[in-house]
């Protein structure tokens, strides 16, 4: 926690959102553990819908933690999913980071009580 | 070591198993279930497994043939379990733990019952209970899997 002397209060430190987001902290949970998976095990193993899991993903892949790659096999597409090097350091800060939040609660001064 | 059955019979069984647990893989498992490539970690633990399970089947397993003792097939039965045990951990399933003890005790029990019971009959029974354990298990564990997952549809949005 650090002291936001503007505001008079606290806040988390700089947390990376698009990670913290559970359904997406799923997603890149993961994809962290594997090489490479394909869209219907992302979905099998979250329990998310199509879509909603559709959504998260292009968020992701927005902000260059996901590369997606679409592939035909015969008549049918497929889609694979794959943390970027980006992605897979950005996680393992995002971890980190929560360790460290965890680890060491805040301590708020006295006359933030007051 | 024929057990009774010829032991071209005994590998034709083997490679039977071995197929057909890839075609369900390739034809039940990930039209279901999704194709995944794990990471480095776990690729490596399988390569590690396999290395350590032919190292024991290159090297001890001749060696106990050619001793050819009354009592080497005794020896083979923890070895197999060693083995399928090693795969268990390396690949992290248990069941394998309880296949392993199932082949160990199958070929072990053969030992003791080939003077009571004619051949093929001894083979059938060492072998044929932990085979039939072992293949009802998977069949039932293969009739949940349908259950809990279903063909998606062709034409589901992705990506």
């Amino acid at each position: 926690m650090q002291r936001d002397s503007a505001n008079r209060g606290y806040h988390a430190p700089d947390i990376d959102r698009l990670i913290h987001e559970p359904a997406r902290y799923n997603i890149m949970t993961l994809l962290y553990v594997v090489e490479k998976a394909e869209f219907l095990f992302v979905q099998n193993h979250t329990g998310m819908t199509p879509g909603n899991l559709s959504a998260h993903i292009s968020k992701l892949e927005a902000g260059g933690y996901v590369d997606v790659e679409k592939k035909f096999f015969g008549k049918k597409p497929k889609t694979f999913l794959k943390l970027t090097p980006k992605g897979r350091v950005a996680f393992e800060e995002y971890r980190e980071h929560m360790k460290g939040v965890f680890n060491s609660p805040p301590e708020i001064p006295n006359e933030s009580l007051d | 070591m024929s057990f009774g059955i010829p032991t071209i019979h005994a590998f034709f069984l083997g490679f039977a198993a071995i197929v057909g647990a890839i075609l369900i893989r390739k034809f039940v498992v990930v039209p279901r279930m999704g194709f995944v490539e794990f990471g480095q970690k776990r690729r490596a633990r399988k390569w590690i497994m396999i290395a350590i399970s032919v190292a024991i089947l290159f090297l001890i397993m001749p060696l106990l043939m050619l001793m050819d003792t009354e009592y080497n097939i005794v020896i083979i039965g923890p070895i197999v379990a060693l083995i399928v045990s090693l795969a268990a951990y390396f690949l992290d399933y248990p069941r394998l733990y309880i296949y392993g003890i199932l082949l160990a005790f199958g070929i072990i029990e053969s030992k003791f019952i080939y003077s009571l019971i004619d051949p093929p009959v001894h083979a059938l029974i060492s072998f044929g209970i932990p085979g039939v354990a072992i293949t009802a298990y998977g069949i039932s564990l293969l009739y949940r899997f349908l259950g809990q997952y279903p063909k998606p549809e062709e034409n589901h949005a992705e990506g």
